[in-house]
């Protein structure tokens, strides 16, 4: 059971972050998977890195510290943290 | 003092090489920070070295202290801690290199409002290499206080990862965490690495001693005298010291990441044949990369998350639409970084200007006119992938950072203008074919073979942004690549510059 429930947890976190990234990059045809990275969304270098990691912050309300923010590699790793965060 | 383009050095190097692989391999990092006292010791005033022991000490003894109140979960205590210490290494290196600016600066004020009273300057001698390592010391204790990187235990460790020999001239600004792994675990003798090496300090070698020197004796003659060498000398001269630039920094940084690479350890690289970038944005992604990438994470992520930031953008959201929210935030952000590496280049106005506002100006246009340059494609119909476009892209880049950096290489603000007006005053396309070339301190010969090696340079360039040339040469059979490494050793010998009247230890950013 328990473990069913985190892989609804992380579907969950997956769409609502979904809709963060549309939100952020203005496009409603993005479709984030777990290894999405900067290089797959046009607009995702440094600068808009850190508003879209504000824009998680707030929408799941957890709070990564800098070195959190630098090391993420893809979508999935920031799902993850975001789990991690909130569990 | 021992530049690193000079036989002096590269006679060091081969010393250091060798005792390197003789002694065992937990004794090499030893060795590494006895060379780099040598280093410091021959490069630097030795009473200049306290600033360096401060540095390292400090850091130290916070690194490990944030360690130990982040476990014992205090970590009000950690960031006092980390503040002390920031306060500390940069008050140090803001009072030596920009204490007598703030001191004209404030004389400026004081003569203006008719007080008869200045304050004296300060003579401070700088110890060699500051602005490198105390940005990559307080990026080590950035990432100890974030959690990203653990405190070395080792006083002497750390002392080599923050004054490591090679990185002393020009950087690059190197990570704990990416250091660490590689400084103190020892390698065995290995040909690759040592020829790998040797190999890169030849190119080094060959793109300051016998491009970028050759390319200053020009550009040099040109500056001296605007008012003679007037309308396109000017522009001539400004693109020539672009490449001059380039080609020092970059064979600076060839020398350096080669000879790291025979001790077996891998440097950050500092540059991504930034002339074919096609935009200015792009192109300081890949022109002194480390200095970027360290500004980005120790300085505008920071600014952009900190609760300041959060509150002015807050304020502007209830005013704006939420886009132009966002690009109050951002561009304000940028111009806050821009000012920091524009004033990271020296004390003075013009590399604020030059350096830090000039590049900022161009990229924020850039982005505002994006969308409306993206119409103009779709109206004419111009392709943008084609190769005749992205020339056209790369050669506006070229021009535009050509022009930054005259601030760069003149003497002051209102030079720069002068030269500009003279630049603007003529227009004498004929000086390319009439011979006048030929007088601007280099003979004939010299030209004709500095623009071939040019055009080899950018050929190599081109391949490299498609393979591994050392690669490719490395799979060669050993005549053929014994061959190439004579042909460049002889290129450096026979048409590098030496001796009296050249000073090949100067790098130009050398004295950062």
């Amino acid at each position: 059971m328990k473990r069913g429930e985190l892989i609804m947890t992380r579907n969950e976190v997956f769409e609502r972050l979904n809709e963060v990234f549309r939100d952020v990059f203005d496009d409603e045809d993005i479709v984030v998977v777990d290894a999405t990275t900067a290089d797959d969304i046009e607009d995702w270098d440094s600068l808009e890195h850190i508003n879209l990691v504000i824009a998680v912050e707030k929408e799941f309300g957890v709070k990564f510290n800098m070195g959190e923010v630098n090391s993420l590699k893809n979508v999935g790793e920031m799902s993850d943290l975001v789990l991690s965060k909130l569990n | 003092m021992m530049g690193v383009a000079t036989i002096e050095y590269f006679i060091f190097l081969i010393f250091a090489i060798g005792v390197y692989y003789c002694i065992p391999r937990r004794n090499q990092w030893i060795a590494l920070l006895v060379f780099s006292i040598i280093f410091f010791i021959l490069n630097s005033s030795i009473y200049t070295g306290v600033y360096l022991l401060i540095t390292i000490f400090s850091v130290y003894e916070t690194a490990n202290r944030i360690e130990i109140f982040t476990r014992n979960n205090q970590p009000k205590r950690a960031k006092r801690e980390l503040v002390v210490s920031l306060c500390l290494n940069l008050g140090m290196l803001f009072v030596l290199k920009y204490g007598n600016f703030i001191i004209d600066n404030i004389n400026v004020i004081l003569n203006t409002f008719s007080i008869d009273y200045s304050i004296s300057n300060i003579n401070f001698v700088l110890p060699i290499g500051i602005s490198f390592y105390t940005f990559t010391a307080i990026g080590y204790l950035l990432d100890c206080y974030w959690g990203v990187a653990k405190s070395e235990k080792n006083p002497l460790k750390t002392a080599l990862f923050i004054g490591y020999f090679p990185l002393l001239t020009s950087g690059p600004i190197t990570k704990q965490s990416e250091m660490s792994s590689q400084l103190y675990k020892g390698y065995e003798f290995n040909w690759k690495n040592v020829t790998f090496g040797l190999q890169r300090v030849l190119w080094g070698l060959f793109k300051k001693l016998v491009l970028s020197a050759k390319l200053a004796i020009v550009v040099n003659t040109i500056y001296a005298d605007t008012v003679f060498y007037d309308g396109l000398y000017v522009w001539f001269a400004a693109g020539l010291f672009m490449i001059q630039l380039y080609t020092d920094f970059s064979g600076c940084m060839d020398i350096i990441i080669g000879t790291s690479e025979c001790f077996g350890i891998v440097l950050p690289e500092n540059f991504k044949n930034p002339f074919f970038a096609r935009s200015v944005q792009e192109f300081w992604q890949r022109w002194h990369i480390t200095l970027g990438a360290w500004m980005r994470d120790y300085f505008m992520y920071p600014l952009l998350k900190s609760n300041a930031w959060a509150k002015l953008n807050s304020f502007t959201k209830k005013r704006f639409s939420k886009k132009t929210a966002k690009k109050i935030s951002t561009y304000l952000a940028m111009l806050c970084v821009w000012l920091v590496i524009g004033l990271w280049h020296g004390a003075e106005w013009k590399y604020i200007l030059g350096q830090g506002l000039w590049f900022y100006s161009c990229i924020v246009l850039g982005q505002i006119f994006e969308p409306k340059w993206k119409k103009l494609h779709q109206k004419f119909n111009i392709k943008t992938t084609t190769f005749s476009y992205h020339l056209f892209q790369s050669i506006r880049v070229f021009i535009l950072v050509s022009i930054g950096n005259m601030f760069f290489r003149l003497n002051s603000i209102k030079d720069v203008f002068i030269t500009i007006k003279n630049g603007l005053g003529n227009c004498n396309p004929w000086i390319f074919i009439d011979g006048s070339m030929y007088n601007l301190g280099l003979s004939e010969k010299e030209v004709r073979y500095t623009i071939f090696f040019l055009l080899i340079s950018l050929v190599v360039a081109i391949l490299q942004e498609k393979t591994s040339i050392r690669e490719r040469i490395y799979e060669q059979n050993i005549v053929y690549r014994w061959l190439i490494y004579f042909a460049l050793i002889f290129i450096i010998i026979i048409f590098g510059s030496y001796g009296p009247g050249y000073d090949a230890q100067s790098f130009i950013y050398q004295g950062f």
